[in-house]
């Protein structure tokens, strides 16, 4: 089994008016490539703290973060930005938008921050929202669609380069059962043999059945349940 | 490089990518569609830079267009190439054929003509007249493009002809100038005993037919053939006038003739005079305008710092999604080049149909008033309306570069959570 994300002794403290804040407790755990992890844990454990801190955006105060071999922070922020571009999709719970643009030129952004000529990014970005079912909405402004139907959007923006790593926070979490189990499948859709790696934070009890790798956290210290065994429940 | 080291450049190529990134045309296509979702305070901040840009080109412009009304009256185009010689001391220094051979092998020199004038006496009706008499040739008279009072041209053709001017008219006590035309008169032209030649005794008396009668000078004069003084081996001429091949030239060959010992002056420093007047004229005007392309660049500012505030979670989502610093910088300095841009080029549009409009009510005036000649009182050159728009492209670049700089700065995680 090889780890795509590995933290090591990871601490992260934030200043307050009065010392600091450890959200992080030297944390150690790792993600299985092809695995479906959730980050259970209750709001203000340090779930999204780890999330952003996959994603290159929040330097750990100490402690190494590896992803596929590589210490991520010991990249420059533009080499962060482009990792963002090629290895990792996100979705998140509340969506966010390039309001000016169509819903397929939302969906191709992530292609055209990585150079893609504008043509071969909407012919991809149209598969994408295929997947999705949602192409009647191609040309539209994504503001008008409704919450479940921007979330799909989302994850068709999340998947459209097909990223080694989709992180997910709390994608269900503003949807209603409906919607956020369209939303799950397509997350875990992503996963399993030869696919991409899904980390998903939530607090939804009912969703850990999903999981394969289960990171529980509370108070800034993690336990990991491993179960993974190269398949996908 | 060893395996060990590849592995780990390979690894991480295949964590960052290849060396790639947003592609020029759709970072364009991103900002002006950012621009053209916001339509109203889009629209609203173009105005206010068209306001103001077209404030300075329609006052530059009014500012060029009198200089070039005031220059044409004091030079047409011709006469700016010319160069006025005068003898700063005749009897140390002659303007004489080899002289003027001299002159002539000078660099961008295309013609000399030289004047020789002598006081003179006419015989007209038995009244005597006194007159000062220019022997010069048809370069001369068509350089200095007299104003035809009667005749059918300022002809000089041989030594037989003359042309008079109005005040000469006067003093013979004639009204109407065609009726001088072809007239005889016996003309006196006195020539001082130490500038006659060799075997010439007494003054020259010649008989010439009037041709044409013209506008110069306040008193009585004749121009007559050069032939007239050179045929009777008379050399040494008062003044001369040089018509340059290119006025850039003028001040440098003035200051080689002058160099030769000869007082010169030419209508091109008169206009670089012009020029120094309305050039301070245009600094008025630019302040004048200034005032309104100060507002426009606030209005500007203004724009773009709420634009930065609205947007600050589709920044965090653009960063998020791995636009560089530099991109989103670029963003915001595109849309800001984007609003300046449209505004220039509106803002000379505007100025130049308001010109139109100005022009079109002062030519409808004077003619109301009798004066049929059209004129214009703006001039838009070219090198102004382009310096115009692409000032006014950079002008956006300044007006950015505080919200860019705090655009790409931004925390990503702080810019999310707006």
């Amino acid at each position: 089994m090889t780890n795509l994300i590995e933290f090591q002794d990871v601490s992260k403290s934030f200043p307050v008016k009065h010392g600091t804040v450890d959200v992080l407790k030297n944390i150690n755990f790792t993600v299985p490539k092809g695995s479906f992890t959730i980050l259970f844990g209750p709001s203000g454990s340090g779930k999204s703290t780890i999330l952003n801190t996959i994603l290159g955006l929040e330097p750990p105060t100490s402690g190494q973060v590896q992803v596929n071999d590589v210490d991520l922070y010991s990249l420059s922020s533009d080499q962060r930005a482009k990792f963002r571009t090629h290895f990792v999709g996100m979705v998140t719970q509340d969506n966010y938008w390039v309001n000016s643009l169509s819903v397929i030129d939302n969906v191709a952004l992530p292609l055209y921050l990585c150079g893609y000529r504008r043509m071969k990014a909407r012919k991809l970005a149209k598969k994408s929202v295929e997947n999705v079912h949602l192409e009647r909405y191609l040309n539209s402004q994504p503001t008008v669609l409704s919450g479940g139907e921007q979330q799909r959007i989302s994850v068709a923006r999340a998947t459209v380069k097909s990223p080694e790593i989709l992180i997910a926070d709390e994608p269900t979490g503003n949807l209603d059962t409906k919607s956020g189990n369209e939303v799950l499948n397509l997350l875990i859709s992503q996963t399993g043999n030869g696919a991409g790696t899904v980390v998903m934070v939530t607090h939804n009890p009912e969703f850990l059945d999903y999981a394969n790798n289960i990171l529980h956290i509370k108070d800034g210290v993690i336990t990991q349940e491993n179960n993974y065994d190269g398949e996908v429940k | 490089m060893s395996k060990k080291n590849q592995a780990s450049d390979d690894r991480k190529t295949a964590l960052v990518g290849e060396n790639d990134s947003i592609r020029p045309t759709i970072l364009v296509r991103i900002a002006f569609s950012n621009l053209f979702y916001k339509k109203l305070r889009t629209t609203l901040t173009v105005i206010g830079v068209v306001v103001g840009i077209g404030a300075v080109v329609f006052l530059l412009a009014f500012g060029y267009g009198l200089r070039n009304l005031v220059t044409k009256q004091v030079v047409d185009s011709n006469s700016i190439r010319t160069i006025d010689i005068n003898q700063a001391n005749p009897t140390l220094l002659a303007l004489d054929t080899a002289t003027e051979e001299k002159i002539e092998a000078f660099n961008d020199v295309e013609s000399v003509s030289r004047v020789f004038s002598y006081a003179g006496q006419v015989n007209y009706n038995n009244s005597k007249t006194g007159v000062v008499v220019f022997g010069t040739d048809q370069q001369y008279m068509d350089l200095n493009a007299f104003a035809l009072t009667a005749g059918k041209g300022v002809s000089l053709k041989d030594s037989t002809t003359a042309v008079a001017n109005t005040s000469f008219l006067k003093a013979i006590g004639i009204k109407d100038p065609q009726k001088l035309l072809n007239q005889k008169i016996d003309l006196t032209i006195q020539i001082p005993k130490d500038l006659r030649p060799e075997g010439m005794e007494g003054d020259i008396e010649s008989s010439l037919k009037i041709v044409s009668v013209v506008e110069s000078g306040s008193g009585s004069e004749l121009f007559v053939s050069s032939s007239v003084f050179t045929d009777r081996n008379i050399d040494t001429a008062s003044q001369a006038k040089i018509l340059v091949s290119n006025k850039e030239a003028v001040g440098d060959l003035q200051k080689r003739i002058a160099s030769l010992g000869f007082t010169t002056a030419s209508p091109y420093d008169t206009v670089a005079q012009i020029d120094q007047v309305f050039g301070v004229l245009n600094y008025i005007f630019l302040g004048f305008g200034g005032i309104g392309l100060v507002i426009a660049v606030l209005g500007m500012f203004n724009t773009l710092t709420i634009t930065l505030l609205e947007r600050t979670k589709e920044i965090g989502l653009m960063r998020t999604l791995g636009a560089r610093k530099k991109d989103i910088r670029r963003l915001f300095v595109l849309e800001s080049m984007g609003l300046s841009f449209l505004g220039g080029t509106f803002g000379v549009l505007t100025a130049m149909a308001m010109s139109k409009g100005v022009d079109g009510f002062l030519n409808s005036l004077a003619g109301s008033r009798g004066l049929n000649e059209s004129i214009s009182v703006f001039s838009f050159q070219t090198s102004l309306v382009s310096q115009v728009i692409i000032g006014s492209a950079f002008l956006g670049l300044v007006v950015v570069y505080f919200p860019a700089r705090r655009a790409a700065k931004m925390s990503v995680i702080d810019a999310l959570k707006g």
